[in-house]
This record gives C-alpha cells, structure tokens and sequence, in this order.
C-alpha cells in the first residue's frame, strides 16, 4: 500500500494586516497582534501577495512565479524565496497548515503593472507601535513642573 | 452639580464640577464647541454619552489607595502613569459571573483621573497644584481621559498639525512635541495659507467614507515667534503657561468655518526636522514611514485591537493617495515665513 504524503500549505497569519502604498513598490504589514510593524520591498510584496491570496502557497510555487515575474534565474529565486518565508516563519507571520486552511484574498492575486528591477525580498521591522505613549500638546511642559514638591 | 455640555464630532459630552473656576477653565478650553450649561438639564434620550466629572482634592490620596493592586501599569511618560485594570480582574473583585470593561487609572501626581470606558465616565481629582497651570489640566490631563473615552467610541486621536494650502490641498505636519509643528502651522498662516490645528486631530467614519477633522482649540505658540513676527502679536491671546501662549488662531487665520469640515483624504503629509542649514528644503519620505510616525503620534493607538485595526485602515484609507516629505527645517521659518513656505510650492517661487 503506497502512504500518501501531505505538503503542508503555508498559510499567512490572519492578524496580519497588509497595506501595499505604491504599486508593487512599498507595503506594510502591521500585525495586529503584537504591532509590529513591517517594511516591504517590491519582492516581498511579492511573494506576500502570492501567499495570501493562496496563488503559491509552497516554497517552490512561490520560487517559481518569483522567477517569471521578476524574469530570475530559478536558483536565485529559490533561494531567496527560502530565506524570506524563514524570516516570515521567525517573525511569526506565516504557519504550516496540513488541514488547507488558510487565509485567503483572492483581490491580492492581481499583480499588475511594472515591477521594478529586482532585489532580494526585504522585510525590515520596526517596534515602535508596541509601547503606548502618552503624547500631548502639553506633555513635556508636564515634565518640567514635575510633581508636587 | 454644575456642568457644561458640548458635542464632539457628533459625540455628546458632560463635564461637572462643583468649583466655578473648573467650570470656568472648560468652557473656555471648549469654547469652540459652544458649550451649554447644562447644570438643571434632566437627563433625556440626548444625554451625553460621555461624562467627565472634577473634584478639588487638597491632595491626592495616596497611590495604593488611588490605584487598585489587580491593575497594572500600562504606560509611563515622565510624570504622567497611566494603569489598566482588565475585565477579569475587575469582575473577581465585584462579581464573578458580570462581564466588566476596561477601567483605566490616570495619575499625574498632582491629578488623578480614573476611566470606566463601558459607562462612559470618568472621574478626575484635582489639586490646588494642578489649578497652577489651568491650561495643562484641561490640554493634557483632563483631554487624555476624554481622548480614551473618545475612542472607545470610535474617535481616534492624531498627534498633527493640519493646514489648507492656497491650493486647496490638506497638509499634515506630524511629529513628537517640539518638532516644530506649532511654528510651522503658524508660519505657513502667515504665508497666507490656512491652519486649521497646530497639534490635534480626531479621525472617525460616517457612511460616506472615513475622515479626519481638526480637534479645535487654542493654538500653543512659542513665545520667541511674537517676537520674531510682530504680526503675530494681533492674535488673540488668552493664556500663558511656561513659554508658551495660546491663541485664538482659528480667529486669527479666519479658520473657524474651515475647522469644521470633515477632510475625506490627506493630499500632504510632513514629517520637519530641525537642521542648521541656510535655508529648509524637501525630502522625499516612504509613505510607510510617514503611516508609521502618524500611528505613533495617535494617542492610545494599542489600545483595543478591533480599534486598532479600524484606526489603521481609516488613516491608510485617508492616506492613500498622500505624497510625503522630510522638511528639513532651517531657521527661513523664523527669519520670513513667507519666503520659507515656497519650500512647498518650488513651482510658484
């Protein structure tokens, strides 16, 4: 009897929310979650996209419409793909999912217009939203009354 | 118990006191919401949903006894501490089976506010310290409970300057205190464009689309620019605290009727940096950093998800189509405004 194996779907975290800025340039991604906040360039938005619209939802789906769309070779592409969905993994924005569950936007499969030259997929974080601040017109002439002596 | 009503983008707010210059300092601080007394009102359909009410205390008690232990320090900014109390930890106390809301804890070491967000309330202590400096009781202490009360109504704060260009266009010039928004708005005013806040905004959703309006008070001008710019010196002045004055600049710059509108899309978004250089100039910024500093500038934005994520798809919504700048920004400002505001229109120079 032959087992039949199953290829975990890589599926996208469902707090995850996804602004692209320019098209196909700059985007964000804010987990809402634990607010942090990520910067993409034009490959990660990439891959993103393919990801959450459940286009290509395995490394080598994604290496391969990464190769055709920014017209790579299949090596690089694998291989960049590979380290972005490590750091998408480290960072806590996509799972393995062996039931297919996943969170779907087939509005994000479109991709058109130019892309730019490409570049390795980046996403750059920043945790400046995960500390709340109380910020006022007044707050640093607050500090300098101080308190009741 | 003496009061004043006066409504916030539609949000209907009380605000008590049994001391007359409390009362005072609010219809004043509100004076842009028409507020009513509201003293023998009876409470009717229309009453407000947001009630704010001030106690004079000689003291505050001490902190444990102002500050239950079940809740935790949430955010801390100099002298300002603000707890919250979960909805768990609440309901164990009081009654295990009720599901209870957020509660918040303000202490400002000479003012003490606690929020109950479900019922809309807060109650602020005031001390003889606090009343030393009116203006920051009402402009910071007083407004952060109001401001978290707002929210969790749907209004959401925003920490920027908003100011109509000659061409129509809505700029925003975000940044931490002391970034030089105050200058700038007043400066741009004086170059003949129209400023409609110089710190604080509030963004909301009608079925229309999502929108930002100005938070309207008195602008806080340093008091250096009455001197670098005489005619600055005809704005109304009503008080003055530390080295600032506050100003009637919706008068001054005719924006009353302007600070009304709800602005549906944000064309111009500013983030100045103060350089030693001759002359200010514009850099292109990343839209996401500018999103960024604009989510950092909004008052509570962490608080709640559901209104996390509905802020952060309203301002992406009204920041869609936004150019964004660096201004570095050199001392022209101060020398001739009018000159300096041509950094933003390099076509008309």
């Amino acid at each position: 009897m032959q087992m039949q194996t199953i290829t975990p779907t890589i599926v996208t975290k469902e707090q995850a929310s996804f602004t692209e800025l320019l098209d196909n340039q700059e985007g964000i991604i804010l987990d809402l979650e634990n607010l942090h906040y990520y910067t993409l360039n034009a490959a990660a938005i990439f891959l993103w996209k393919q990801l959450r619209s459940g286009s290509a939802n395995s490394a080598d789906r994604l290496a391969a419409a990464l190769a055709a769309a920014f017209n790579i070779n299949a090596d690089l592409a694998e291989l960049d793909t590979r380290a972005f969905l490590d750091e998408l993994d480290g960072n806590g924005l996509i799972f393995d999912s062996e039931d297919g569950v996943t969170v779907s936007n087939k509005a994000l499969a479109a991709f058109n217009g130019e892309l730019p030259a490409y570049e390795p997929p980046q996403l750059k974080l920043s945790n400046s939203l995960t500390q709340v601040t109380l910020s006022g017109s007044s707050t640093i002439a607050t500090n300098a009354i101080g308190g009741p002596s | 118990m003496p009061a004043i009503t006066l409504a916030i983008s539609g949000t209907r707010i009380s605000i008590s006191a049994r001391s007359p210059r409390l009362i005072r300092l609010f219809t004043d601080y509100f004076r842009y919401y028409s507020p009513s007394d509201s003293s023998s009102s009876t409470p009717s359909p229309e009453s407000p949903a947001l009630h704010l009410e001030l106690r004079m205390r000689n003291e505050l008690p001490a902190r444990e006894r102002l500050i239950p232990p079940t809740a935790e320090l949430f955010s801390q900014t100099g002298v300002l501490s603000m707890w919250a109390e979960k909805a768990e930890e609440q309901s164990a106390i009081r009654n295990p089976q009720s599901v209870t809301p957020d509660r918040f804890y303000f202490d400002m070491e000479v003012a003490a506010f606690r929020v109950d967000v479900a019922s809309g309330q807060s109650i602020g202590l005031v001390t003889p310290e606090a009343m030393q400096f009116p203006h920051i009781l009402a402009n910071t202490y007083a407004l952060f409970a109001l401001l978290l009360l707002l929210r969790s109504r749907r209004l959401y704060h925003l920490h920027a300057a908003a100011i109509v260009s000659p061409a129509n266009e809505l700029w925003l010039v975000c940044g931490a205190q002391r970034a030089g928004k105050t200058t700038l708005t007043t400066a741009l005013g004086l170059a003949g464009w129209r400023p409609v806040s110089d710190d604080s905004l509030l963004v909301g959703k009608d079925e229309t689309s999502a929108w930002l309006t100005p938070l309207k008070k008195y602008f806080h001008v340093g008091d250096e620019l009455f001197r670098r710019w005489p005619k600055l010196n005809d704005a109304p002045k009503h008080h003055k605290y530390l080295d600032r004055t506050c100003i009637g600049g919706l008068e001054f710059f005719q924006t009353r009727d302007l600070a009304e509108a709800r602005f549906r899309k944000i064309d111009h978004i500013v983030l100045p940096q103060i350089v030693n250089e001759p002359a200010s100039r514009l850099e292109p910024l990343a839209r996401s950093e500018a999103l960024l500093r604009l989510a950092e500038q909004s008052m509570f934005f962490q608080l709640w998800r559901d209104h996390t994520a509905q802020q952060w798809q309203w301002l992406n919504a009204l920041a869609a189509n936004a150019q964004c700048h660096r201004l570095m920004s050199a001392a022209d400002w101060l020398d001739d405004p009018i000159k300096a505001a041509r950094v933003f229109t390099p076509s008309k120079a």
